[in-house]
């Protein structure tokens, strides 16, 4: 059932122009900005951004009543929509890694492993963490009203860069993490995100259960 | 068995089916042991409500020329020859009784409505 | 299999906008129940509270024999409301390839025939319906479902009369196997003449009246004169100059004078006067 929701929630959004322009901006980043690791960043950003548009969707086709009354635990839903994010999250990784790596054969640079895999676990931190903010939030509360959310993620990774800059905080923050190996980092970053998306849900199921629809 | 019923009469729907699946009934148009249209699917048929089938089908039950089987739906009931002689004949004079207040209202006289019931007789429609 | 689809009792919802105060009702298998009342009076919460769309405050509810808003239940339900519960980019033709996972007894074919008689294009995405073509649709995939109990919030305003007749001749063929029952809110009552078995008239979040429909002509009636109203009992008063109108239990229509018209009631002239009643029971 919850394989059968997520598939049916795709349907209902993925397929728009406006799901598929943020992707060709995924790749336009890859493109145009020569830094490896940006369009992986670029993914995880629009991911963020994207997880309320299945609420917007909701809104516009009356589609929390049509999921009210499908024969489906709320539960279900709040799953098979976290999953469609996911799914949304998976294609734009790939589109991501492959334009990076596209990029990187025509240009001849070199592209070590070490970053690609770390900024996949940062990105993944960061969804995670994205989710958790937000799918309660819009589970309890729908697009219209809960909309700010949606850039809550952005400005938080915007204000703490800046907080780290001001403060002096980043370079120590470099110089700490150093020494640190790779691998360490990237399944840190990596065990954030996946905590992340489960906190999402946990909280989503319950803030979702008792939502009049 | 044929049934009609009009939205616009003044004469109850459900009175309309009783009339008619009665005179069905006692001029042996259906036979005893023959079962009644189903309800449902009557009703569907005549773009009615279930319960006014079911009131009409009630009350040739009570009147004793039906009988309700379970699982076999209404079940036309064996009416003594007598009885449906009487029944009919009963039915003649209700008619009867109706056509002569019309007749009156209309100031036709008996003679007029000998001539109109000769006339309207040998017509077959 | 219990005899009754739904059952509610003493069901209380208290929220800014609208009310439900002690409702107790009974929905049996092989009745069309006709819903109605003035605007705002509850019926709408009524149905959304045993769909599970919200939660009560208090009260009992039975649907198909389990809590309200069970996916058990949900499953054997079909509803229609006043627009298609249905992405608007989905193609009408492929909502049973996105709806059939979800409901067992989903039959594609019976989808395919109710689309064609009711001519609603399959080619066509479910934001480009008319408004009576969403309606059309609504209920095609609520008949697809195959289910035991059909629930109709509000379909047949802004339809025309033959859609209305259609939906009409759906209610009553779905209606031919007797372990079926409908709940059909409207305020077209006149679509509920040749149709519901029962009446619940709801004003004010309370049931005024529940009964066999063709009883409400024999247990109201309409007393119509001007001037003075007469001092007997009368249920809900409307004025207009010096005429007035009540609705009146017909075993008391013998308390009126010979100048005071008594004659049949119809469901608005009930659902109208009770709920003048009401008003002025309140103030």
């Amino acid at each position: 059932m919850i394989a059968a929701f997520t598939r049916l929630d795709l349907s209902s959004w993925f397929p728009r122009t406006q799901t598929l322009l943020t992707l060709a901006f995924v790749a336009a980043v890859g493109v145009l900005l020569p830094v490896p690791g940006m369009a992986i960043a670029a993914a995880a950003t629009v991911t963020s951004l994207m997880v309320s548009a299945p609420f917007l969707g909701d809104e516009r086709g009356r589609l929390d009543t049509l999921y009210g009354v499908l024969p489906i635990s709320r539960r279900t839903v709040v799953i098979g929509r976290a999953l469609a994010v996911l799914t949304y999250y998976a294609a734009a990784s790939l589109l991501a890694t492959a334009v990076t790596v596209a990029v990187a054969l025509v240009r001849g640079s070199d592209l070590s492993i070490g970053l690609l895999l770390i900024a996949h676990a940062a990105a993944l931190a960061f969804v995670g963490l994205s989710m958790a903010l937000q799918l309660p939030v819009f589970f309890r509360i729908g697009y219209s009203r809960g909309r700010l959310i949606a850039y809550a993620p952005v400005f938080v990774i915007a204000g703490a860069g800046w907080l780290l800059q001001e403060t002096g905080g980043l370079s120590a923050v470099q110089d700490a993490l150093a020494g640190v190996p790779v691998v360490t980092l990237a399944s840190v970053s990596a065990a954030v995100g996946v905590a992340g998306i489960g906190v999402a849900i946990v909280t989503a199921v319950r803030m979702y259960r008792t939502r009049e629809v | 068995m044929r049934l009609v019923v009009s939205t616009s009469s003044t004469t109850p729907i459900y009175e309309q089916i009783k009339v008619q699946v009665r005179s069905a009934i006692l001029s042996g148009d259906v036979q005893p042991g023959q079962t009644l249209p189903s309800l449902r699917q009557l009703a569907a048929d005549l773009r009615v409500s279930v319960i006014t089938i079911t009131r009409a089908y009630n009350d040739l039950a009570a009147e004793g020329l039906v009988h309700s089987e379970h699982g076999r739906g209404f079940v036309v009931l064996e009416v003594e020859p007598d009885v449906a002689a009487a029944a009919l004949q009963t039915r003649v004079d209700e008619v009867l009784r109706e056509l002569r207040g019309a007749a009156r209202h209309a100031r036709l006289s008996l003679t007029d409505m000998h001539t109109l019931l000769d006339e309207t007789w040998s017509k077959d429609d | 299999m219990t005899e009754h689809v739904v059952k509610i009792a003493d069901l209380n919802v208290r929220r800014p906008a609208f009310e439900i105060d002690g409702i107790s009702l009974n929905l049996s298998r092989g009745s069309v129940v006709g819903f109605v009342g003035p605007n705002g009076a509850g019926k709408t919460t009524v149905i959304r509270t045993l769909l599970g769309l919200i939660t009560p405050d208090s009260g009992d509810i039975e649907v198909l024999g389990h809590p309200a808003g069970a996916p058990e239940a949900l499953a054997r339900i079909g509803i229609v409301l006043d627009e298609p519960t249905a992405a608007p980019e989905w193609r009408v033709g492929s909502l049973g390839r996105h709806l059939a996972p979800f409901y067992p007894e989903w039959d594609e074919r019976r989808f395919g025939q109710l689309l064609e008689r009711l001519s609603v294009p399959r080619g066509q995405r479910v934001k480009q319906l008319s408004r009576g073509q969403g309606v059309k649709l609504s209920l095609a995939m609520a008949l697809a479902q195959t289910p035991e109990l059909l629930i109709l919030d509000e379909p047949s305003s802004g339809l025309d009369p033959a859609s209305r007749r259609e939906i009409g001749d759906l209610i009553r063929e779905f209606m031919v196997d007797p372990e079926h029952a409908v709940l059909f809110s409207t305020h077209i009552t006149t679509d509920l003449d040749a149709l519901a078995d029962e009446l619940i008239v709801i004003v004010g979040g309370r049931i005024e009246y529940h009964g066999a429909l063709p009883d409400i002509t024999e247990e109201f009636a309409m007393a119509r004169g001007s001037g003075a109203v007469p001092t007997a009992s009368v249920l809900g008063l409307q004025r207009s100059g010096a005429q007035w109108s009540a609705l009146i239990r017909m075993v008391d229509s013998s308390e009126f004078g010979a100048d005071v018209v008594v004659d049949a009631a119809t469901i608005d002239d009930v659902v109208v006067h009770l709920a003048v009643e009401q008003k002025e029971v309140a103030a």
